[in-house]
Protein backbone atom coordinates (compact mmCIF):
# COMPACT_ATOMS: atom_id res chain seq x y z
CA UNK A 1 0.00 0.00 0.00
CA UNK A 2 2.84 2.10 1.22
CA UNK A 3 4.83 1.36 -2.03
CA UNK A 4 1.71 1.79 -4.75
CA UNK A 5 0.92 5.35 -3.18
CA UNK A 6 5.04 6.47 -3.44
CA UNK A 7 5.31 4.82 -7.02
CA UNK A 8 1.74 6.38 -7.85
CA UNK A 9 3.32 9.86 -6.59
CA UNK A 10 4.30 12.67 -9.43
CA UNK A 11 7.95 12.40 -9.74
CA UNK A 12 8.10 8.69 -8.80
CA UNK A 13 9.46 6.49 -11.35
CA UNK A 14 10.20 3.14 -9.54
CA UNK A 15 10.60 0.96 -6.20
CA UNK A 16 14.38 0.34 -6.35
CA UNK A 17 15.30 -3.36 -4.66
CA UNK A 18 19.06 -1.68 -4.40
CA UNK A 19 22.19 -2.47 -5.89
CA UNK A 20 21.88 -6.24 -4.07
CA UNK A 21 18.33 -6.53 -4.41
CA UNK A 22 18.39 -6.07 -0.83
CA UNK A 23 15.45 -3.69 -0.26
CA UNK A 24 12.67 -5.81 -0.76
CA UNK A 25 9.47 -7.37 0.93
CA UNK A 26 7.88 -10.97 0.27
CA UNK A 27 4.27 -10.02 0.80
CA UNK A 28 1.70 -12.75 0.10
CA UNK A 29 4.00 -14.22 -2.47
CA UNK A 30 4.71 -10.79 -4.15
CA UNK A 31 7.84 -9.42 -4.15
CA UNK A 32 8.16 -5.95 -3.50
CA UNK A 33 10.88 -3.97 -4.57
CA UNK A 34 11.76 -0.81 -2.67
CA UNK A 35 9.94 -1.00 0.48
CA UNK A 36 11.26 -2.30 3.53
CA UNK A 37 8.45 -2.40 6.50
CA UNK A 38 9.37 -3.51 10.41
CA UNK A 39 7.77 -3.77 13.57
CA UNK A 40 8.48 -0.29 15.52
CA UNK A 41 7.22 -1.29 18.81
CA UNK A 42 3.83 -0.16 20.13
CA UNK A 43 1.77 -1.70 17.77
CA UNK A 44 3.39 0.42 14.86
CA UNK A 45 5.76 -0.30 11.69
CA UNK A 46 7.86 1.85 10.18
CA UNK A 47 8.22 2.27 6.32
CA UNK A 48 11.51 2.66 4.69
CA UNK A 49 10.94 3.31 1.05
CA UNK A 50 13.86 3.18 -1.47
CA UNK A 51 12.82 4.71 -5.61
CA UNK A 52 14.07 5.28 -8.97
CA UNK A 53 12.90 9.15 -8.97
CA UNK A 54 12.26 11.00 -11.93
CA UNK A 55 14.07 14.67 -12.73
CA UNK A 56 12.60 16.83 -10.09
CA UNK A 57 13.69 18.47 -6.96
CA UNK A 58 14.43 15.77 -4.55
CA UNK A 59 14.17 17.48 -1.36
CA UNK A 60 10.22 18.68 -1.80
CA UNK A 61 9.80 14.89 -3.19
CA UNK A 62 10.95 13.62 -0.39
CA UNK A 63 9.24 15.64 2.38
CA UNK A 64 6.07 15.14 0.48
CA UNK A 65 6.59 10.74 -0.01
CA UNK A 66 5.69 10.85 4.03
CA UNK A 67 2.69 12.51 3.61
CA UNK A 68 1.50 10.53 0.63
CA UNK A 69 1.77 7.40 2.33
CA UNK A 70 0.34 8.38 5.38
CA UNK A 71 -2.68 9.64 3.79
CA UNK A 72 -3.56 6.21 1.83
CA UNK A 73 -2.51 4.22 4.95
CA UNK A 74 -5.07 6.62 7.42
CA UNK A 75 -7.51 5.78 4.25
CA UNK A 76 -7.08 2.49 4.22
CA UNK A 77 -8.37 2.57 8.40
CA UNK A 78 -4.35 1.92 9.29
CA UNK A 79 -3.56 5.05 10.38
CA UNK A 80 -2.45 4.08 14.03
CA UNK A 81 -0.27 1.42 12.94
CA UNK A 82 2.00 3.68 10.66
CA UNK A 83 5.50 4.73 12.55
CA UNK A 84 8.32 6.35 10.92
CA UNK A 85 8.51 6.86 6.98
CA UNK A 86 11.86 7.15 5.60
CA UNK A 87 13.03 7.85 1.96
CA UNK A 88 15.82 6.90 0.20
CA UNK A 89 16.64 7.58 -3.85
CA UNK A 90 18.60 5.32 -5.01
CA UNK A 91 18.30 6.56 -8.51
CA UNK A 92 17.10 9.25 -10.85
CA UNK A 93 15.67 8.68 -14.28
CA UNK A 94 16.56 11.18 -17.00
CA UNK A 95 13.98 11.63 -19.57
CA UNK A 96 16.99 11.48 -22.37
CA UNK A 97 19.21 9.28 -20.66
CA UNK A 98 22.30 10.86 -18.52
CA UNK A 99 25.35 12.02 -20.75
CA UNK A 100 28.31 10.37 -19.75
CA UNK B 1 27.89 -5.67 -2.98
CA UNK B 2 26.82 -9.21 -3.07
CA UNK B 3 30.58 -10.47 -3.58
CA UNK B 4 31.05 -8.78 -0.20
CA UNK B 5 27.90 -9.96 0.98
CA UNK B 6 29.29 -13.44 -0.23
CA UNK B 7 32.16 -12.87 1.75
CA UNK B 8 30.94 -11.82 4.93
CA UNK B 9 29.26 -14.95 5.48
CA UNK B 10 32.28 -16.74 4.30
CA UNK B 11 34.10 -15.06 6.87
CA UNK B 12 31.46 -15.69 9.83
CA UNK B 13 31.36 -19.33 8.51
CA UNK B 14 34.96 -19.80 8.76
CA UNK B 15 34.98 -17.50 12.57
CA UNK B 16 32.52 -19.75 13.64
CA UNK B 17 35.00 -23.30 12.43
CA UNK B 18 37.71 -22.09 14.01
CA UNK B 19 36.13 -21.35 17.35
CA UNK B 20 34.33 -24.87 17.73
CA UNK B 21 37.94 -26.00 16.65
CA UNK B 22 39.24 -23.85 19.48
CA UNK B 23 36.92 -25.19 21.61
CA UNK B 24 37.37 -28.87 20.84
CA UNK B 25 41.35 -28.67 21.06
CA UNK B 26 41.18 -26.93 24.47
CA UNK B 27 38.62 -29.59 25.56
CA UNK B 28 41.32 -32.03 24.90
CA UNK B 29 44.09 -30.28 26.27
CA UNK B 30 42.12 -29.63 29.26
CA UNK B 31 41.55 -33.42 29.41
CA UNK B 32 44.49 -34.76 28.92
CA UNK B 33 46.24 -32.82 31.61
CA UNK B 34 44.22 -34.75 34.02
CA UNK B 35 46.99 -37.20 34.61
CA UNK B 36 50.78 -36.78 34.83
CA UNK B 37 53.65 -39.81 33.09
CA UNK B 38 53.35 -40.79 29.32
CA UNK B 39 50.16 -42.67 29.65
CA UNK B 40 46.79 -42.50 30.22
CA UNK B 41 45.27 -38.39 29.99
CA UNK B 42 49.02 -37.43 29.57
CA UNK B 43 49.97 -34.94 27.03
CA UNK B 44 52.85 -36.78 25.53
CA UNK B 45 49.44 -39.66 25.32
CA UNK B 46 47.68 -36.85 23.37
CA UNK B 47 50.66 -36.45 21.10
CA UNK B 48 50.94 -39.48 20.61
CA UNK B 49 47.31 -40.17 19.61
CA UNK B 50 47.35 -37.36 16.96
CA UNK B 51 50.33 -38.36 15.67
CA UNK B 52 52.48 -35.63 15.94
CA UNK B 53 55.84 -37.16 15.43
CA UNK B 54 54.91 -38.46 12.19
CA UNK B 55 53.40 -34.53 11.17
CA UNK B 56 56.48 -32.92 12.33
CA UNK B 57 58.73 -35.57 10.02
CA UNK B 58 56.18 -35.13 7.33
CA UNK B 59 56.20 -31.68 7.05
CA UNK B 60 59.79 -31.47 7.76
CA UNK B 61 60.73 -33.61 4.89
CA UNK B 62 58.28 -31.68 2.50
CA UNK B 63 60.39 -27.96 3.39
CA UNK B 64 63.48 -29.49 3.26
CA UNK B 65 62.62 -31.00 -0.61
CA UNK B 66 61.39 -27.93 -1.72
CA UNK B 67 64.36 -26.39 0.14
CA UNK B 68 66.33 -28.41 -2.51
CA UNK B 69 64.63 -28.60 -5.75
CA UNK B 70 66.44 -25.57 -6.66
CA UNK B 71 64.18 -24.65 -9.58
CA UNK B 72 60.37 -22.56 -8.76
CA UNK B 73 58.08 -24.95 -7.74
CA UNK B 74 55.00 -24.14 -9.42
CA UNK B 75 52.75 -25.52 -6.98
CA UNK B 76 53.86 -24.11 -3.93
CA UNK B 77 53.93 -20.39 -5.26
CA UNK B 78 50.58 -21.46 -6.78
CA UNK B 79 49.02 -22.32 -3.36
CA UNK B 80 50.72 -19.83 -1.87
CA UNK B 81 49.87 -16.68 -4.06
CA UNK B 82 45.98 -18.51 -3.77
CA UNK B 83 46.44 -18.12 0.17
CA UNK B 84 47.43 -14.41 -0.08
CA UNK B 85 44.22 -14.31 -2.14
CA UNK B 86 41.66 -15.64 -0.12
CA UNK B 87 43.19 -14.05 2.89
CA UNK B 88 42.86 -10.48 1.12
CA UNK B 89 39.38 -11.70 0.49
CA UNK B 90 38.76 -12.66 3.96
CA UNK B 91 40.15 -9.49 5.19
CA UNK B 92 37.33 -7.40 2.36
CA UNK B 93 34.63 -9.25 4.04
CA UNK B 94 35.38 -8.26 7.43
CA UNK B 95 35.94 -4.10 6.74
CA UNK B 96 34.14 -3.55 3.52
CA UNK B 97 30.91 -2.25 4.66
CA UNK B 98 27.68 -4.53 2.81
CA UNK B 99 25.90 -1.07 2.63
CA UNK B 100 26.64 1.79 0.97
CA UNK B 101 26.28 5.02 3.07
CA UNK B 102 23.37 7.00 1.67
CA UNK B 103 24.00 11.49 1.80
CA UNK B 104 20.84 11.60 4.26
CA UNK B 105 19.18 14.32 6.40
CA UNK B 106 16.56 14.09 9.17
CA UNK B 107 16.11 11.48 11.54
CA UNK B 108 13.23 10.08 14.72
CA UNK B 109 9.97 10.27 13.08
CA UNK B 110 11.30 9.91 9.11
CA UNK B 111 14.67 10.07 7.17
CA UNK B 112 15.45 11.33 3.96
CA UNK B 113 18.32 9.77 2.04
CA UNK B 114 19.97 9.20 -1.51
CA UNK B 115 22.72 7.25 -2.80
CA UNK B 116 25.75 9.58 -4.27
CA UNK B 117 25.02 8.97 -7.81
CA UNK B 118 21.48 10.64 -8.38
CA UNK B 119 22.78 13.41 -6.48
CA UNK B 120 25.80 13.52 -8.52
CA UNK B 121 23.83 13.54 -11.31
CA UNK B 122 21.12 15.96 -10.00
CA UNK B 123 24.11 18.37 -9.27
CA UNK B 124 25.64 18.30 -12.79
CA UNK B 125 21.90 19.49 -14.23
CA UNK B 126 21.73 22.31 -12.41
CA UNK B 127 25.42 23.17 -12.09
CA UNK B 128 25.30 23.11 -16.00
CA UNK B 129 22.40 25.42 -15.98
CA UNK B 130 25.12 28.03 -14.43
CA UNK B 131 25.32 31.22 -16.71
CA UNK B 132 28.98 30.94 -18.67
CA UNK B 133 29.73 27.35 -17.29
CA UNK B 134 31.38 25.55 -20.05
CA UNK B 135 31.55 21.64 -18.42
CA UNK B 136 31.56 20.26 -15.07
CA UNK B 137 32.27 17.49 -12.88
CA UNK B 138 30.70 16.65 -9.10
CA UNK B 139 31.46 14.45 -6.73
CA UNK B 140 29.55 14.11 -3.87
CA UNK B 141 30.22 12.46 -0.46
CA UNK B 142 28.36 11.48 2.25
CA UNK B 143 29.10 13.01 5.78
CA UNK B 144 29.48 10.27 9.17
CA UNK B 145 26.27 11.18 10.18
CA UNK B 146 24.15 13.65 7.86
CA UNK B 147 24.60 15.62 5.19
CA UNK B 148 27.59 15.42 3.14
CA UNK B 149 29.85 17.56 0.48
CA UNK B 150 29.46 18.17 -3.08
CA UNK B 151 32.80 19.03 -4.85
CA UNK B 152 32.28 20.86 -7.96
CA UNK B 153 35.13 21.72 -10.23
CA UNK B 154 33.36 23.94 -13.38
CA UNK B 155 35.23 25.61 -16.81
CA UNK B 156 34.17 29.02 -17.33
CA UNK B 157 33.92 30.99 -20.61
CA UNK B 158 36.14 34.53 -20.59
CA UNK B 159 33.15 36.48 -20.24
CA UNK B 160 32.19 34.92 -17.58
CA UNK B 161 34.42 35.71 -13.91
CA UNK B 162 35.47 33.05 -11.81
CA UNK B 163 33.54 34.60 -8.97
CA UNK B 164 30.51 35.35 -11.13
CA UNK B 165 30.41 31.29 -12.14
CA UNK B 166 30.91 29.89 -8.55
CA UNK B 167 28.09 32.11 -6.99
CA UNK B 168 25.91 31.16 -10.19
CA UNK B 169 26.60 27.63 -9.28
CA UNK B 170 26.16 28.10 -5.99
CA UNK B 171 22.60 29.77 -6.16
CA UNK B 172 21.60 26.73 -8.91
CA UNK B 173 22.80 23.70 -6.29
CA UNK B 174 20.77 25.67 -3.51
CA UNK B 175 17.41 23.20 -3.45
CA UNK B 176 19.83 20.52 -3.61
CA UNK B 177 21.85 21.35 -0.88
CA UNK B 178 19.93 22.22 1.32
CA UNK B 179 17.36 19.64 1.15
CA UNK B 180 19.99 17.15 1.60
CA UNK B 181 22.82 19.27 3.58
CA UNK B 182 25.22 19.15 1.40
CA UNK B 183 28.24 21.64 2.21
CA UNK B 184 29.18 22.88 -1.65
CA UNK B 185 32.49 23.12 -2.73
CA UNK B 186 32.88 24.98 -6.07
CA UNK B 187 36.25 24.87 -7.92
CA UNK B 188 36.41 27.13 -11.25
CA UNK B 189 39.02 27.41 -13.58
CA UNK B 190 39.46 29.59 -17.10
CA UNK B 191 37.62 26.89 -19.92
CA UNK B 192 39.99 25.52 -23.00
CA UNK B 193 39.46 27.69 -26.02
CA UNK B 194 36.88 26.46 -28.10
CA UNK B 195 34.88 25.30 -25.57
CA UNK B 196 31.36 26.08 -25.41
CA UNK B 197 28.09 26.81 -22.92
CA UNK B 198 25.79 23.24 -22.80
Amino acid sequence: MALEAAVGAEGVAAGNAGPAGQYVTDYGGVRLAGVVVAAQGVGRFSVDLFLTAELVPLGELGERLPAVVGDAVATAGLGDRLGSVSVSFLDVEHPLGWPS
Amino acid sequence: MAFVILLRALVRLLGFLLLVILAVAGLALAVFCIQGGDSGLSLPALADALRLQDLRDSVDSSLSELEDSGSLDILALLIGLGLIALALALLMGVFVPTRERLVSVGSGDGRLAARRRPLAQMARALAERSEGVTSVKIKVKPGRRRGGKVKVRADHTRQTGAGAARKSIEHELAPLSESFGLKAKVRTRLADRGSRVQ
